[in-house]
């Protein structure tokens, strides 16, 4: 199976969509990856690349029950696919293959 | 809202939702948080709309260079900061071309567009006036028996009349009077027009009645006369030497109408006449107001309805030429809108004419000015802008369409445009500043708080717009086609379109520049020439005053006396080595009293004159050759007019016409005029003497003046002409006490220096050389520096082709001339568009200039000569900088 290759933008979000699991949406998203990752995504680049990894099929969206929470209204939740698992996983084992023997390498 | 609707629709709400729970989350309402959520919204929007169309961004990183017009925006002012040098002279430059061009429009703005200060609601003002029925001339007067008729109706809400004189007014006690216009106005007259007193009141219905002896001063005449003291208002004056009270100072307001418009100083009531000695029978303005909503068209049919049920009123007024004023005749009313200075009301003289044959004099070269600061400061930007290539390739190789690059040039070209607006407006506020007090028309009130209003700012808001896309277009073009060029890969550089604009624009400098050198050139040429006239006398030491015994309300004898007595004063005073008198002045404006003689004796078709009374002294105070027989006697002199058994004296170029070669001393001619082909003479001269040819005021461009001189001088205005070695001022004041101890409260009219009697006659032609010289003068340092940072860019921009050529074996003098021979190319070409363009400009010029052609070579080749010279002075500097450079260093400047 060909693996889609994922920009780093998309890594990030890909990722913090599976830590987030099942409750990941694009305001704690945005937090995630600015905590973890130490990356400042601009909101604009959050939501277009949901679009696109959407649209490349790794995630899956759906609309929440509306919340009594200021707004009110439902929230687009995301939650990630197996091809996107997939792509996570080629990604990470590519970043090891090339990272044998050098001081990045874990033993 | 509807910012929202920029986001595509399947994220909508999403996005929306988020956004507020974010603001939520800071605890941000209301304004802020709109604001905040709006401003959110464009981003995200921005995003989807790029990627939208295709646009590959680094998803990475901080916000890019390409986030809109906030950015341009940005960069623009960013770019103002970095180069402060450069934009402070592309702003310098536009804002000298705004500001010219503001000042230009505002003068023209405030001679045909100002309202009358002072006065309320000009709309529904109309002036009232007759006009001799056979006549095309309008003539702007009324009748004073018209009033009363006219009053009859009650078409108007109010109606008056008034008319102005200038009389000599004392203001304080003993002290010297000066000619000052005065208003004599009917009852109603200033309420008519809502005129208020600042100070003090307007005259009361019963003061112009009885003809009190209560007077009004302008606020002008307050602030010289009384230094604005409220102490001012209960003070007595003196006109004719009649005393009366100011009763209040009149705010604003200074008259209107069609002569000296706006320089009226003093206000009585019409019924002071008969103090004043004054008999008058007409108005020169007679004003109405119409009602509320009314028409004039309304308001006419009702008036002419009471006119007519009046019946025929006093029958007839005198009008110059002897023209009857026919009221019993179909009746003529003429309304006017009495809206503006004087202009529209009542447009006697064609003086909106004059002025609007002035102002292309005026408009043109400051337009040519802002033009060539509009190419300057193109070239300046596009030189700047191209020093940034690396960015411009940088940006396009990432995806910057040439639209994209050239809209952030657009932004930075706006920038500076609206800076240069405001900066222009401000110089436009100093210049305007400048030409108060500019008397550019003898017969239009000076130039008084030039004001920039609606009109004027609209004017150079739309200037500016023209300006930005002039100046923008050239430099936005050349970054639009600039893109392709693959800087990034190699230390070449995109030169040949660019080069290519910049010559242009440098030609188009060069060609603005020697229009308006040119122009300047040839009219000081032509105002030299004016002053450096042979005025067939000699000026030099010479003084000249006026008196008018008749606004003083001297009799006939009375005013006879006095001139004798002036004269025989004026030539016993120490110094003086002669004193004569005249009338008209030397150089009166409309010139002598026209005139047709010819020989008595032969039926030869007669020729038309100026003649002129004067004292046998004449000839020797102004220094006038006497080239044969005699002039004068005192006792000839004397005599009254027809018992000199018709002596005159004429110039040598009447001689020759009537008498060709023979001697004319001796001859008789015959002063009369012709009728229907049929000659009538009036009276028989014989000639005693033959004297040289002058200059005259009405036609002083030629120098031939057939004139006739008879001996007297006794007309309203006498004319003293007195040579002395006195220095001018002391001579004048000399003068003025002699006429004090003679005629006390009688002022001087016009004293000064014979020179100054000449000056008085080309006042356009002065303020219009003044007007080009500066702006040429500007436009050339304009066109010098463009000349200069542009070689130095280009020679800059080649250094390392000169560093190779040096290597190969070029001597460095190969190399100045190989940049020498395009600069001159360039300037070449810019020099014969500058012809073609003078040629064309020079039409106008040519009913303007005196002894000189207005395409006058001497002038030309100097303006060329010039321009070439600091053409090649600005392109040599850096060139020969760019000469010396080794080789080395050139080829490692990369």
């Amino acid at each position: 199976m060909e693996h889609i290759r994922l920009g780093e933008v998309e890594h990030l979000v890909l990722l913090a969509v599976l830590r987030l699991d099942g409750q990941a949406y694009a305001v704690p998203i945005r937090e995630l990856i600015d905590r973890d990752a130490g990356v400042k995504l601009s909101r604009g680049s959050i939501y277009i690349t949901l679009d696109r990894v959407q649209k490349k099929g790794l995630v899956e969206s759906w609309f929440s029950e509306p919340t009594g929470e200021p707004g009110g209204k439902a929230r687009r939740l995301f939650r990630i696919r197996p091809s996107g698992v997939a792509a996570l996983k080629a990604a990470r084992r590519a970043v090891e293959r090339l990272s044998v023997g050098t001081a990045l390498h874990k033993r | 809202m509807k910012v929202f609707r920029l986001i595509p629709a399947a994220w909508r709400d999403s996005v929306r939702r988020d956004l507020e729970e974010e603001a939520s989350r800071a605890g941000w309402r209301g304004t802020r948080r709109a604001l905040w959520i709006s401003w959110e919204v464009l981003r995200v929007a921005g995003r989807f709309h790029w990627r939208a169309h295709g646009l590959s961004l680094p998803e990475f990183g901080r916000r890019t260079f390409l986030s809109g017009f906030a950015t341009d925006l940005r960069l623009g002012l960013r770019a103002f900061r970095r180069q402060p040098g450069s934009s402070a002279a592309i702003v310098v430059m536009l804002a000298l071309g705004i500001g010219a061009t503001t000042t230009g429009y505002a003068l023209f703005n405030y001679v045909l567009f100002r309202p009358v200060p002072g006065v309320v609601d000009p709309d529904r003002l109309v002036t009232i006036y007759f006009h001799p029925i056979d006549d095309r001339f309008v003539f702007g007067a009324a009748p004073r028996s018209s009033l009363a008729a006219l009053r009859q109706s009650q078409a108007m809400d109010g109606l008056g009349g008034a008319y102005t004189v200038a009389l000599p007014v004392a203001l304080r006690g003993d002290g010297d009077a000066e000619h000052a216009t005065v208003e004599l106005v009917t009852d109603g007259y200033l309420g008519v027009l809502g005129v208020r007193a600042r100070i003090g009141r307007l005259f009361t219905d019963e003061e112009i009645g009885s003809g009190a002896d209560v007077a009004l001063i302008s606020e002008r005449l307050w602030h010289r006369a009384f230094g604005g003291a409220s102490t001012a208002v209960g003070q007595r004056i003196t006109v004719t030497r009649i005393p009366f009270t100011v009763v209040g100072i009149v705010d604003r307001y200074q008259g209107w109408g069609s002569v000296r418009a706006g320089d009226v100083d003093v206000w009585l009531p019409m019924t002071a006449e008969r103090r004043l000695n004054r008999v008058d029978d007409r108005f020169e303005n007679l004003v109405g107001r119409l009602p509320r909503g009314g028409t004039a068209a309304v308001a006419e049919q009702q008036l002419r309805a009471a006119f007519t049920s009046v019946g025929p009123t006093r029958p007839f007024m005198m009008l110059p030429g002897a023209r009857r004023l026919n009221l019993n005749g179909p009746l003529r009313l003429r309304f006017a809108p009495a809206l503006y200075t004087g202009l529209h009301a009542s447009d006697l003289f064609g003086t909106r004419n004059r002025i609007l044959e002035v102002y292309p004099f005026v408009i043109g070269p400051t337009a040519l000015l802002l033009l060539l600061a509009c190419a300057n400061a193109a070239n300046l930007l596009l030189a700047r802008t191209l020093r940034r290539e690396r960015e411009l390739a940088v940006k396009s190789a990432i995806g910057a369409g040439g639209w994209r690059l050239a809209r952030g040039v657009a932004v930075e070209v706006g920038i500076l445009g609206i800076a240069a607006m405001l900066f222009g407006v401000l110089g436009a506020k100093l210049l305007t500043g400048l030409v108060n007090g500019t008397q550019v028309f003898s017969w239009v009130a000076p130039i008084d708080n030039v004001p920039l209003d609606w009109r004027v700012l609209l004017f150079t808001a739309g200037m500016s717009m023209a300006t930005v896309v002039v100046f923008g277009f050239v430099p936005i073009l050349a970054v639009r086609r600039a893109r392709l060029r693959p800087v990034l890969h190699q230390a070449g550089r995109f030169t040949s379109s660019a080069s290519r604009f910049r010559a242009a624009l440098l030609c188009v400098q060069i060609a603005l520049s020697l229009t308006l050198l040119a122009g300047a050139g040839v009219l000081a040429r032509s105002l030299h020439n004016l002053r450096a006239v042979d005025l067939g006398m000699n000026a030099r030491g010479v003084v000249s005053f006026g008196i008018d015994g008749r606004r003083l309300g001297l009799t006939p004898a009375r005013r006879d006396v006095l001139v004798r007595e002036v004269l025989e004063r004026l030539s016993s005073t120490p110094g003086v080595q002669a004193a004569a008198v005249a009338a008209p002045p030397a150089f009166s404006k409309d010139g002598w009293f026209p005139a047709r003689v010819r020989p008595a004796s032969a039926t030869a078709p007669d020729l038309r004159i100026e003649t002129a009374m004067v004292s046998g002294s004449y000839f020797d105070a102004l220094g006038i050759p006497v080239r044969a027989g005699r002039t004068f006697s005192e006792d000839e002199f004397q005599r009254r007019p027809g018992e000199t058994g018709g002596l005159g004296m004429i110039s040598e170029s009447l001689a020759r016409r009537l008498f060709g070669n023979a001697p004319a001393v001796g001859q008789h001619i015959e002063v009369g005029e012709a009728r229907e082909g049929e000659w009538r003479s009036l009276r028989r001269i014989e000639i005693i003497g033959v004297v040289g040819d002058t200059r005259s005021g009405l036609r002083f461009r030629t120098d031939e003046r057939p004139a006739l001189y008879e001996p007297g001088a006794r007309l309203t205005i006498s004319t003293f002409y007195v040579r002395s070695s006195l220095p001018a001022a002391a001579a004048i004041a000399t003068m003025r006490n002699v006429v004090r101890q003679i005629e006390p409260g009688l002022p001087l009219i016009n004293a000064g220096t014979l020179r100054d009697e000449v000056e008085r006659l080309i006042p356009e032609e002065r303020v219009l050389a003044q007007v080009l010289a500066g702006v040429a003068l500007v436009a050339t340092v304009l066109a010098l520096a463009g000349i200069y940072a542009v070689v130095t860019y280009l020679v800059n921009e080649r250094t390392r082709e000169f560093g190779i050529r040096i290597a190969l074996g070029a001597s460095r003098r190969a190399i100045s001339i190989h940049v020498l021979r395009g600069v001159a190319i360039t300037g070449a070409v810019g020099l014969a568009a500058g012809l073609v363009l003078f040629a064309g400009a020079s039409r106008l010029l040519e009913a303007r200039v005196f002894g000189v052609s207005a395409l006058d070579p001497a002038t030309l080749v100097v303006a060329m000569t010039l321009l070439i010279l600091t053409a090649f002075l600005a392109a040599w500097l850096p060139t020969r900088r760019a000469a010396r450079v080794d080789p080395t260093i050139a080829l490692h400047a990369e």
